[in-house]
């Protein structure tokens, strides 16, 4: 009854990094991929608070889950995996300006609220011709695709993504089961993913996969 | 790739997978690219809801990261290779390097036996040396003693026993200028042991009446 209980219970987000990170603790390259797929958004963004060069913000990106699979062996889980990541984030970014003799600004950033920090930056174009390009597409794209969804399935991602609810938050203010939530929120996901293939094929060319 | 599969990621990102389902997806997309591709696809769609509108968005870092790390992988597999290849070019080293080990060893123990015959050789030419040759050791005191199963004991003035004869104590200061047989040291035969004052000089050539 007990084992029924635990087997029934659902993984947290935190558990989910904890999983991933014992996988790659191990050696296995993929598990680690997932985990910077995962977290690859939030921490170019964090790394845009400090640098406004679109070439350098992929580059020190990179450079930050190379710098975290390295020290994976150190990891415990004291911390959540993001912030762990943050605090890598931001430290590599201020020794990348500092090696290039650049002023740190907004050095008192904290990683936990480096995601939510928008520090008074005036509107900024990070990106090159080409990538402000692509990045536009995408989100045009993204948010079309939310835009032509059925209402019900429209609501259900916007309160999840935009409004951060949980399931039973979502379930409560949508008067519907949680599965029907779930079921919502999948949809809505699937329907927007099938939307960026076409475009997301050809910003991944050059990957190792082809979708 | 089913959409089950794809339901299940989206509710695993969200933390809404039971533990044991959550496991088995996760050991599958980490082998499976399809569904790698739809974790990305998902997450990249959270970003950029989530996202402000400055943020860049980072593209294909993922694929970028996890090539670097196996090309770092094949670097240290290379060395380990390139050692491994050297040792195999070349076995005949793995046999080679006892001998030599060997070799070494007994070129050093013929240096040595070489140099001390050759220490020999100059000590016969050299008159300090050549002096002693042919002239019958003297046998230590000790080894008398140890033959004789007498004990040797030392000088009254510095035994438990200073009643000595003043011809003793002579023998004992000019000690330092005389043959270790001049020594003042007295042997006791063991029956006679019982008589610790009864001392007889030993009979050598300095010390003789």
């Amino acid at each position: 009854m007990k084992n029924k209980q635990e087997n029934n219970k659902v993984m947290s987000e935190k558990a989910i990094d904890l999983e991933l990170v014992k996988q790659a603790q191990k050696g296995d390259i993929k598990a680690f991929e997932l985990l910077v797929q995962r977290y690859q958004q939030k921490v170019g963004g964090v790394i845009s608070k400090l640098i406004k060069d679109y070439h350098e913000i992929q580059d020190i990106t990179q450079d930050v889950f190379i710098k975290v699979y390295k020290a994976l062996p150190n990891f415990r889980g004291d911390s959540a995996f993001y912030t762990w990541i943050y605090r890598i984030a931001i430290n590599t970014a201020k020794n990348h300006l500092v090696a290039r003799g650049r002023r740190i600004q907004n050095s008192d950033i904290e990683p936990v609220e480096a995601e939510s920090y928008s520090g008074g930056f005036e509107r900024q174009n990070f990106d090159t011709p080409d990538a402000e390009y692509e990045r536009q597409e995408i989100e045009k794209v993204v948010h079309e695709s939310i835009a032509s969804l059925p209402e019900d399935l429209k609501q259900a991602i916007v309160l999840r993504e935009i409004d951060g609810l949980s399931y039973e938050e979502i379930a409560e203010k949508m008067q519907c089961p949680i599965g029907t939530v779930r079921s919502r929120i999948f949809r809505a996901r699937d329907a927007v993913d099938n939307a960026l293939k076409p475009l997301l094929k050809k910003e991944y060319k050059r990957a190792n996969y082809v979708r | 790739m089913s959409d089950k599969s794809n339901q299940q990621i989206s509710n695993l990102m969200d933390g809404e997978l039971e533990t044991h389902a959550s496991q088995f997806l996760l050991k599958r997309m980490a082998s499976d690219a399809s569904l790698s591709a739809t974790w990305d696809s998902y997450h990249l769609i959270k970003s950029c809801l989530q996202k402000e509108a400055q943020e860049p968005l980072v593209i294909d870092v993922a694929s970028k990261v996890t090539q670097q790390l196996k090309g770092m992988q094949f670097e240290d597999i290379d060395v380990q290779e390139n050692q491994q290849t050297e040792a195999d070019k070349a076995p005949w080293l793995k046999v080679l390097k006892p001998i030599l080990g060997l070799g070494i060893a007994a070129s050093v123990a013929f240096m040595s036996v070489t140099m001390l015959q050759q220490l020999q050789n100059n000590g016969a030419d050299n008159p300090h040396f050549a002096q002693t040759q042919g002239v019958a050791i003297e046998v230590p005191l000790s080894a008398k003693v140890a033959a004789s199963h007498s004990t040797l004991v030392p000088p009254p003035s510095l035994s438990r026993f200073p009643s000595v004869s003043s011809k003793q104590q002579g023998y004992y200061s000019q000690g330092l200028s005389q043959n270790i047989n001049d020594l003042p040291y007295m042997i006791i035969n063991q029956s006679n042991h019982n008589h610790k004052n009864n001392f007889s000089p030993i009979k050598s050539e300095g010390l003789t009446d």
